[in-house]
């Protein structure tokens, strides 16, 4: 039998996670498909890190930064949360670390690749920066960004070290799908294990060949405004 | 707007690299337009951004009328979004994403709603786009793009149009028609125009106006035709390429050969024209060849079409006086005026001295239909009033 709470609660954080990587991912990417500062490297690097890192490694970090005296912990609380460590916040503040480079990449690649004489172009036809972001930018980049949600939305979907460490097993709390198949597994109920897993890969497998049909349609990152 | 004059006064560095320093002027009221000349990459792209507020410059200061775009020491620095500029970078880069009535209402900010609308109908009608307004960029031929770019630029009313290499993107019979195309449209859009070309042809076309850049530095500004005709130093010189640049107009053609009066003078040239076409031809100094006069038949001013005489080869040859000579290593430009028309000639010292050239001496000069470079202005019966 499917665990519909552990499937729901996955898809809820997994959305959430992509709608708070898309505002807080695009200014970045656009931020480092641009600058030309010294200290750019670093700022990759540290988004980078969810990709080389033991997510146990990064869940343990987080673990500890989340705790009451831990400065994510202490900051959740100063502003009025409750307990940040297992709980669905939490969760959702390690899920968006975890997957910051799954939706900052493809959009920063998709930035880059933009004509820069089409965002200069829209500037000497009066638009301000940000409306050129929004009505040049943007647009064109939309294949990267499209990438970017659904790679950060899927990764969400199937994390499980940095869950474990940091939201742990509470039913419809922190419970998400990759934790729920895990319990099974561990019960040596395969059955329960592959109901729950076959709809996972089924689901993961047609939405990103269903992007990757989208993508081809639309426009590619990479040399965009090629005519 | 009382005073439109476009001053500037600029010096852009790079590490490393060549300084750039530009200074001239032009009068915007007079929608004329002026050409950034010179070889690739000395720097024109960077004085034209520069211009259009996307490169800051390292010192100086850019003035048109009473506004400062730019002052280095005041630390003014007006941003491309207020300089109410046209600006068509190389390619042009049109808005891939947006079809041709988008692509021209793009900068339209001054009036909204059907006010927008009538000014896009206008634009789509003025540049030949009916029937396009739908359609995206890549739908369209260069020409097309070429209309689509101007038209956006100009929907903007600007005060001032700023084009890189228009017609670089272009294979060469394309860019040859765009480019007669491109000078009726600069000439009707009634708005000055700085244009950066490295493209000899496209400058004499274009151009009301010149700005000669040798080594990241305008060493020359003035009339086109000036400027080409008496290049200020050898720098100049060896960038236009060109000593002798005449204005004139088709009167007939023949097999492929146009007979071209200019002033007083009749020329066989070689070119694509019809008859009243107005044109220009252009002869460098290597290809005059300077002989004596012979007899008393020929008389100062005269032009020879080959006929009789000593055999020659030659459809052009003209008597004149030499007024100048200038040495340059072992070759002699030679300034000769045939009938009030200034030739060049570069011969050797040997030669100056054989012939016995001297100031206010008759020489016949001879140049081949196949030396002179033709190339068409406007078509017959069109009449721009312009300053040629």
């Amino acid at each position: 039998m499917i665990d519909w709470d552990a499937v729901g609660l996955s898809v809820r954080l997994a959305a959430a996670t992509a709608a708070i990587l898309v505002v807080v991912g695009l200014p970045l990417a656009w931020w480092l498909a641009r600058t030309t500062a010294p200290w750019r490297p670093f700022v990759e690097a540290a988004i980078a890190l969810p990709l080389v890192l033991p997510p146990t490694v990064l869940g343990f970090y987080l673990l500890l930064a989340m705790g009451p005296s831990g400065p994510l912990g202490g900051l959740w609380r100063a502003l009025g949360g409750g307990r940040l460590a297992f709980s669905f916040e939490g969760l959702l503040v390690a899920s968006v670390i975890y997957s910051l480079p799954f939706a900052v990449q493809p959009f920063a690649v998709a930035f880059a690749g933009l004509e820069r004489s089409l965002i200069e172009t829209a500037w000497t036809l009066g638009r301000s920066r940000l409306a050129t972001f929004a009505t040049v930018a943007l647009p064109l980049a939309r294949g990267g960004i499209l990438t970017g949600i659904v790679l950060a939305f899927a990764h969400t979907l199937g994390e499980f070290g940095v869950v474990l460490m940091v939201g742990g097993n509470l039913p419809g709390e922190t419970r998400t799908v990759s934790i729920a198949i895990y319990d099974r597994v561990q019960a040596l109920d395969y059955e329960g294990a592959a109901a729950t897993a076959l709809p996972l890969l089924v689901v993961s497998f047609l939405v990103l060949a269903l992007t990757y049909g989208l993508r081809g349609g639309v426009v590619l990152p990479g040399p965009i405004g090629r005519r | 707007m009382a005073d439109a004059r476009l001053q500037v006064a600029i010096e852009r560095r790079f590490r490393g690299g060549p300084t750039i320093r530009a200074a001239f002027e032009l009068d915007t009221a007079s929608a004329e337009t002026l050409v950034l000349f010179g070889p690739s990459g000395v720097g024109k792209t960077t004085v034209l951004r520069c211009l259009a507020g996307l490169e800051r410059p390292d010192a100086g200061r850019i003035v048109l009328g009473d506004e400062v775009w730019f002052d280095a020491a005041a630390g003014v620095d007006r941003p491309p979004q207020r300089r109410r500029i046209g600006y068509l970078p190389q390619g042009h880069a049109l808005f891939p994403h947006l079809d041709v009535a988008a692509n021209i209402a793009f900068g339209i900010d001054d009036v909204r709603g059907a006010a927008r609308t009538a000014r896009v109908a206008e634009l789509v009608a003025r540049f030949g786009l009916s029937g396009l307004e739908r359609r995206k960029p890549a739908e369209l031929s260069g020409g097309q793009r070429q209309r689509v770019a101007l038209a956006r630029a100009l929907a903007r009313r600007p005060q001032l149009l700023l084009l890189d290499e228009p017609l670089s993107a272009l294979d060469a019979p394309t860019r040859e028609r765009l480019r007669l195309e491109l000078r009726e449209l600069l000439a009707a859009g009634g708005v000055s125009a700085i244009v950066v070309t490295h493209d000899r042809t496209e400058a004499l076309v274009l151009g009301d106006r010149v700005a000669v850049m040798v080594d990241g530095v305008v060493r020359q500004s003035g009339r086109t035709l000036e400027v080409f005709d008496r290049p200020a130093d050898e720098a100049v010189a060896r960038v236009t390429g060109v000593e002798t640049v005449l204005a004139g107009r088709v009167v007939t053609v023949e097999d492929g050969l146009a007979a071209v009066a200019v002033d007083g003078l009749r020329l066989t040239a070689i070119g694509d024209a019809g008859p009243g076409d107005r044109v220009l031809l252009f002869i460098r100094a290597e290809d005059v060849l300077l002989s004596a006069v012979r007899g008393a038949a020929a008389s100062e001013g005269t032009a020879g079409f080959g006929e009789g005489g000593r055999g020659s080869s030659a459809r052009n040859r003209l008597v004149g006086r030499v007024v100048g000579l200038e040495p340059h290593g072992p070759v002699v430009r030679v300034g000769i005026d045939v009938g009030g028309v200034r030739l060049v000639a570069a011969v050797t010292r040997p030669a100056v001295v054989e012939l016995g050239l001297a100031p206010a001496r008759l020489v016949e000069a001879e140049v081949k239909a196949t030396a002179i470079g033709l190339v068409r202005l406007a078509a017959a019966g069109v009449d721009e009033g312009g300053s040629r």
